[in-house]
């Protein structure tokens, strides 16, 4: 049977065991990554999976259950596992009912073959021309990253009328380069990501890494303290899925314990910060529908800096009355997956001019969150932060720990990049895009070595 | 569990592998939910398959299916090798091993009550029970959540030296936590331990151990007594911390920084490498001279406990730090090799079929000490006393940290004055373990268990565990951050 055929037959299982409704989602992921670190491939790894996951429901009581053993039998068992977890559940009155159907446009090249095709020669070759094309800078003593190509299908069933399928391919590659002078250590990096593995440019990333790890030899220590900085887009892309998941998801509004409870409706952030979802954008990694096979919509999250919107699965979106923005992720509640900062104007260097004593930092390491209604989160910088004064980059600097609200961060944002980045996010197929950033404030706290 | 793995072995071996190692695994596990009253979600997880990695000509290949029949495993032996021949394409030095006695041999963890056997509706009515004792406290609790978790993880271990090993690891825990609102504050308060509670290689008999019941009322009532707590000061501060929380100190600052495959650079493009280098062993001072810090693969109840690790290792023990001085690292068989050790030291680990075997923690365990929990607060003059932990972050050197928690209490002239909310500290990790200057006793030993580390890519969830008692450090900067 194919994904959707056995997500059909586990949800016809399910109604004849009794169900008043089921759903039934088949994840099938092969997946291959070959990492390297000392300049030379270490780990290189191959891995088929194809998981059913159902919801049986009787009345308002659910149980979930997940099994990777897909053959008739198999599932038959797994029906019966699910009936007996249901009968003994306890009801859930927020329950109301799966999402209904609606249509789903199919999103054109998702899935390309050159990458499914990628063999472990291609992905070696790709390593080697990154780890060669690092090589040829001096002092760059060690390469690592990794190269992974991936093929994720999807079907999704439910018994009030959803089908929904569809497959799509990813494409990554990241490197960390460490340079050496022999009294010094220097770290840089650098990352694409893509449907296709004809797009990666294994040395245009080796080229960025190695020139962050070389520009980053000999940092000076500085002191703690408020800064203004200039955040490259792998910092932003952190910061967004912090923002999104703990402050722009239902169930955390709900909680309260998000920071949209203060700021609904008001003024949070600089007027030129827009944040949005999309899963149907092309220039993300896009997907058509969630987890509850619920096509993906447009979710303007922040507009002109003031929140508007949350995330929304079907469960949490029946308690306010609404419906599902399609954003069910695979656990309870909703998941950001594709999310998108608006650009602004503004170049970097223009950026870096504009700054008159601050920071220019490559990303965020180590983040977690604090205090998750004031939105506070700490966190390191990595591989490349520099001092700037009076609009120039004096050199770089040892790396820093920040301890500040995003909140306060994202309202103090004077500028915004003209170009945007994407990148990977959390989970596949998922993606963030955007561009560099300048606030005029955000606080340090703590110091490292290095 | 059985399944005959030496006709993949000769597959890869066939192919052209100079060494195989294949395991058949199966996973089950279960997690229960129950929030704001509800049974949210009774969760049945099984995952079933096989992996081979294979060493050729000192390169490394894996690949791995969860289709299990003859024809697909040998398959995918043949294409571990050929990756393996693609890993030779980008090479240095190639890969040694430290040599293991083949064994054939078998493991269970030792239990008494079965957690799958356990019925679900009696799993179901403590969490609910629980549940109810929190909801009923105040107005103030917007969350409450109980939630329960048992692991079983049955595999087949079998290399192209000769061993065959079968082990069934069992795991279970559960926790409860209320959040409270008010105030223009948040709040959350668990118990026995944050991430869902406290686990252990045990059977069920370890749940019924903790007591969530008698916990429930102390959850919901510190929870909204912290809404109006007052803040962390910020300063530096003699500090005495919990059992929960300086286990996760244990495992951020000691356990990641002495993973020799990080130190040698094998995970500098993710989790990132370690500033505890070859040439610190047996030389550095890590902490005070109170500070032994041990791994610990045998010892009883550790969520790191096994017969043997996932290369045919058996469990051992192994100090990381004795009196103060780094001695000794977790490794697996390549980096014991790398580094000129005789033998590895039996950390090596995979999440599942599909994950290769990396260096991971064990049960990384601080030494009890000699002092009496309510000597050490009498003797602190100006202090905090701070567990269960709340937020947790580090370099990827591992040197800078900072943690915060969900309680504190000011510690005034020997006495537990005042109970603080917010609590953060910050440090770098030697010069925090040289600050070390008091361990509490074996009365006050526990091992805890953390289900959730992550390392590696593609990404690996591993579960360990640490034991420690309370212990005291002296000038810690506390109150971080605008709260």
């Amino acid at each position: 049977m194919n994904l959707i055929e056995i997500a059909r037959f586990a949800v016809d299982q399910c109604l004849k065991a009794g169900a008043t409704q089921a759903e039934a989602g088949v994840y099938k992921n092969v997946s291959y990554l070959t990492r390297f670190a000392n300049s030379e491939i270490h780990q290189n790894v191959g891995e088929e999976d194809s998981v059913l996951r159902i919801r049986f429901i009787l009345g308002k009581k659910i149980s979930v259950v997940t099994s990777n053993r897909l053959e008739e039998r198999t599932i038959k068992e797994l029906v019966e596992r699910a009936k007996r977890i249901a009968e003994l559940q306890a009801e859930d009155p927020d329950f109301v009912s799966l999402p209904e159907p609606e249509p789903i446009e199919p999103i054109p090249g998702m899935f390309v073959k050159r990458t499914a095709e990628c063999d472990p020669i291609e992905r070696a070759e790709i390593a080697k021309s990154l780890i060669e094309r690092a090589h040829q800078f001096s002092n760059v003593e060690a390469v690592a990253g990794n190269c992974s190509t991936s093929v994720i299908e999807a079907a999704v069933v439910n018994s009030l009328g959803i089908e929904a399928e569809a497959s799509a391919t990813i494409a990554r590659l990241r490197s960390n380069v460490i340079a050496s002078d022999g009294t010094s250590k220097g770290y840089g990096f650098a990352e694409t990501v893509s449907k296709d593995v004809g797009d990666l440019d294994p040395e245009k990333v080796g080229e960025e890494a190695a020139r962050r790890a070389v520009d980053t030899l000999h940092p000076m220590r500085i002191e703690p303290g408020e800064y203004e900085v200039v955040f490259l887009p792998y910092a932003v892309a952190t910061a967004m899925f912090y923002l999104a998941y703990y402050g722009f998801t239902a169930q955390s509004y709900q909680d309260g314990v998000s920071f949209v409870c203060d700021y609904l409706g008001k003024k949070a952030f600089a007027e030129s910060v827009n944040i949005w979802d999309d899963g149907r954008d092309p220039k993300g990694l896009a997907f058509p529908f969630d987890f509850e096979g619920v096509p993906k919509r447009k979710v303007i999250l922040a507009n002109d800096g003031v929140p508007t919107g949350l995330l929304y699965d079907s469960y949490y979106a029946h308690k306010e009355g609404k419906k599902s923005t399609g954003h069910a992720g695979p656990y309870l509640g909703a998941f950001p997956s594709h999310m998108f900062m608006g650009t602004g104007d503004a170049t970097v260097e223009e950026m870096i001019q504009e700054t008159k004593k601050g920071l220019l930092i490559t990303r965020w390491h180590y983040v977690r969150v604090v205090h998750p209604r004031k939105a506070v989160v700490t966190g390191m910088t990595r591989d490349g932060t520099w001092l700037i004064e009076n609009g120039e980059v004096k050199g770089p600097v040892m790396n820093m720990r920040f301890t500040d609200s995003m909140i306060s961060l994202l309202a103090n944002v004077e500028v915004i990049g003209k170009e945007a980045k994407t990148l990977p996010f959390r989970m596949e197929p998922s993606s963030v895009r955007v561009p560099a950033l300048k606030s005029k404030k955000f606080r340090f706290t703590g110091v490292t070595e290095y | 569990m059985s399944f005959d793995l030496s006709f993949a072995v000769e597959e890869a071996k066939s192919a052209g592998a100079d060494y195989v190692d294949v395991r058949l695994v199966k996973i089950t596990d279960e997690m229960i939910l129950v929030r704001n009253g509800k049974l949210r979600a009774v969760q049945s997880i099984e995952s079933y398959g096989i992996g081979v990695r294979v060493l050729l000509n000192g390169s490394w290949g894996f690949a791995s299916t969860s289709r299990v029949d003859e024809e697909n495993v040998r398959r995918i032996s043949r294409e571990a090798v050929k990756i393996a021949r693609a890993s030779s394409l980008v090479k240095k030095k190639g890969v040694r091993l430290a040599p293991v006695d083949p064994v054939e041999d078998s493991y269970s963890t030792p239990i008494k009550e079965d957690p799958f056997s356990v019925p679900l509706e009696e799993k179901i009515s403590l969490l609910m029970e629980c549940d109810k004792v929190m909801r009923s406290k105040g107005e103030e609790i917007r969350v409450t959540e109980a939630s329960m978790r048992a692991h079983k993880e049955e595999k087949i271990f079998a290399s192209s030296e000769g061993s065959l090993i079968n082990q069934e690891i069992v795991w279970c825990g559960a926790g409860i936590s209320t959040t409270a609102v008010g105030y223009g504050e948040v709040q959350r308060r668990s118990l026995p331990a944050s991430f869902r509670g406290d686990f252990a290689t045990a059977g069920y008999e370890y749940v019924r151990s903790l007591n969530l019941l008698d916990l429930a009322p102390k959850c919901a009532e510190e929870a909204i007594s912290l809404l109006t707590a007052r803040s962390c000061p910020s300063g530096s501060m003699d500090i005495i911390i919990g059992g929960s929380q300086l286990a996760l100190q244990i495992h951020e600052s000691c356990g990641h920084p002495t993973e020799l495959d990080r130190v040698m650079g094998s995970e500098a493009s993710y989790a990132g490498t370690s500033f505890l280098t070859t040439e610190k062993l047996g030389k550095f001072r890590y902490g005070s001279k109170f500070v032994n810090l041990v791994a610990d693969a045998t010892v009883e109840k550790g969520l790191g406990t096994f017969g043997y690790d996932d290369e045919g290792v058996p469990a051992q023990k192994v100090y990381l730090v004795k009196e103060g001085i780094f001695t000794g690292y977790l490794t697996d068989r390549q980096y014991a090799a790398e580094l000129g050790l005789e033998r590895s030291t039996g950390a090596a680990r995979a999440s599942g079929w599909n994950r290769i075997p990396i260096v991971r923690m064990t049960n990384i365990n601080l030494e009890p000490g000699d002092w009496d929990f309510e000597e050490l607060i009498s003797d602190t003059r100006d202090g905090l006393f701070i567990e269960t932990n709340r937020s947790w972050s580090i370099d990827d050197r591992r040197l800078n940290f900072q943690f915060g928690t969900e309680i504190a209490y000011r510690i005034v002239d020997g006495e537990m004055k005042e109970l603080i909310k917010n609590a953060t500290y910050t440090g770098i990790t030697y010069e925090f373990w040289r600050s070390c200057d008091a361990i509490c006793n074996e009365k006050y030993w526990k091992m805890w268990g953390t289900p959730n580390c992550g390392k590696g890519e593609p990404p690996q969830t591993m579960f360990v565990g640490h034991g420690c008692s309370p212990a005291r450090f002296r000038n810690v900067r506390v109150g971080v951050g605008r709260l």
